[in-house]
């Protein structure tokens, strides 16, 4: 008899289903665990979804013993490793998409099958800052803390101009 | 239909802290989403629809530290303190767990931020169809809840305010990537729409695998309990939409009006199906419900999710009257755990709940009928 996959007790009698695109993950549950988990998770899914997108590149980049060009330096704004991303599916702050710009592409190639939002059309609605507004931010910060204050001048000129 | 408030629980909570009041005033009161009109809510439920927003220049909240979160927490408290006065905020860290439960009962928290410990909480609107968690996956999570099928009402609902965040707070944008987010999924206009369906048609005639196929493109999620024994879980199943960083706000609602009308078309045919050639076994499960929500004196939580199922279908294929969608919606909210604890002061036997469910739905149930 299969056994509730969460409190491995009572026999299951009820199968989870969640399907994300094409890929089908089944859990087994009992009744007691299957009222406890509720239908409703919409937040936890996609990272779910990231994760496993994530893992079927690693192993297809693997199969082709392709060298994986998996950043070592950690992102230097918050400290997230690229490889502990890719364990999570979650990254620090803003600053890491910049941080990670190149290594993201073929992530975000997979999970949207595009790189960057559409360019041009349906733009008005919103006016698009030249430069990414994070990313001068943590530059800021940085040379703040490096006391290089000219620069610090600088950057904040260019925030200023951007708001 | 609607309890009447218990005066002695709110007074007691609210004397000692007044956040309290905030969650506990919900407890007389009943979300907007529940007065959909019945035909349009019979299969989707409700549509929900939020955004996600993360601060500049601060870490993504799973990456900051309890003071860091705190921080984040009272810039946004402050930003927002104006805004409008029946707009509370609760701190989720400063609560009981049972209130954090009601909120997920009104699904105005997710369960993920309910069970979190670290400061975190919830700006929650006087309807109970809007409210923005705060320190969740990301920054800002605003959401809304409306019945039906109605993705583009919810976007015009939340967009407004949405833009009022944008103008308030500095949210993380990229020319590239959109809004950023803590997961490179949300990634684009960071919106996610999801549906909360009541598909018993196909559930009993096996199509769901169908309807799956059908929709099962761009990394649409369908969440559910499927196949026998399943109905005990009230036959409902979540359909969200996928990453969209290619996709503008419009495309999104379009995307997700395109398979909400799938939806709704297959599960009508499937009703019909059952309604052209109803089973005995069929007829018999509802009329069999019926009699035990008139006459029950203990009710377990998930007994009743599979009899207010049971209930729905006999509603829609006119084999019960006397009793509509919205008050078994409310029932449902009603029969809740947490909020039957709370409306016990707080402390409750497994068996007073039960006793006090069974009551609950006696009444409004009386008044139904079998004519099949």
């Amino acid at each position: 008899m299969r056994m509730c996959e969460r409190c491995n007790e009572r026999p299951a009698s009820v199968e989870f289903v969640q399907i994300i695109g094409n890929v089908r993950r089944q859990t087994y549950l009992c009744r007691d665990c299957a009222l406890e988990h509720t239908v409703e998770g919409p937040i936890e899914t996609l990272r779910a979804f990231a994760q496993q997108v994530l893992q079927q590149w690693l192993a297809a980049a693997q199969k082709q013993e392709e060298p994986l060009a998996i950043p070592e330096v950690p992102c230097r704004e918050c400290g997230t490793t690229f490889q502990k991303f890719l364990e999570s599916g979650l990254l620090g702050c803003p600053v890491c998409y910049t941080e990670f710009h190149d290594a993201l592409k073929p992530v975000l190639r997979r999970l949207h099958g595009v790189t960057r939002v559409k360019v041009g059309e349906g733009e008005k609605e919103r006016e698009q800052p030249a430069i990414n507004r994070a990313e001068l931010q943590a530059e800021l910060h940085r040379a703040l803390a490096d006391e290089n204050y000219e620069l610090a001048a600088k950057i904040r000129d260019k925030l200023k101009q951007i708001e | 239909m609607r309890a009447p408030p218990r005066k002695s629980v709110r007074s007691k909570h609210s004397r000692e802290k007044p956040y309290r009041a905030t969650v506990l005033s919900l407890l007389p009161r009943f979300p907007e989403w529940l007065a959909g009109k019945e035909l349009e809510s019979a299969i989707i439920l409700t549509t929900r629809l939020r955004f996600a927003r993360n601060l500049v220049g601060e870490r993504f909240p799973h990456r900051q530290s309890k003071a860091a979160r705190s921080k984040v927490i009272t810039k946004i408290r402050q930003s927002w303190e104006t805004f409008s006065n029946t707009v509370k905020f609760v701190a989720l860290d400063e609560i009981p767990a049972l209130e954090a439960g009601l909120l997920v009962e009104r699904r105005l928290i997710s369960p993920q931020m309910a069970q979190d410990t670290r400061p975190r909480g919830v700006f929650l609107w006087k309807e109970q169809d809007i409210s923005l968690m705060v320190c969740e996956e990301d920054h800002l999570r605003l959401a809304a809840i409306l019945p039906g099928l109605q993705p583009r009402k919810a976007y015009n609902l939340l967009k407004p305010i949405e833009e009022e965040l944008e103008r308030r707070l500095p949210v993380a944008y990229d020319s590239e990537q959109g809004y950023l987010t803590s997961c490179p999924a949300n990634l684009g206009e960071a919106i996610r729409i999801s549906f909360f369906c009541h598909l018993p048609g196909l559930a009993l005639t096996g199509e769901m695998e169908g309807l799956v196929h059908a929709v099962s493109d761009a990394g649409v999620t369908v969440r559910g309990f499927w196949g026998e024994g399943s109905e005990i879980l009230g036959n409902i199943f979540q359909f969200t939409d996928g990453p969209s960083l290619s996709l503008k706000s419009e495309e999104c609602l379009l995307r997700m009006e395109t398979l909400g009308g799938q939806i709704v078309e297959r599960e009508a045919m499937a009703r019909i199906k059952l309604q052209g050639k109803p089973s005995i076994a069929l007829q018999d499960k509802i009329a069999r419900g019926l009699a035990i929500l008139r006459a029950c004196r203990m009710l377990e939580a998930q007994e009743s999710l599979a009899l207010f199922s049971a209930m729905r279908l006999g509603v829609d294929l006119g084999w019960i009257e006397g009793i509509d969608h919205r008050t078994i919606s409310l029932l449902t909210l009603e029969t809740g755990p947490a909020f039957l604890t709370l409306s016990l002061g707080g402390k409750a036997e497994a068996s007073e709940l039960q006793t006090l469910r069974a009551h609950k739905v006696r009444k409004p149930f009386a008044k139904a009928s079998f004519h099949a």
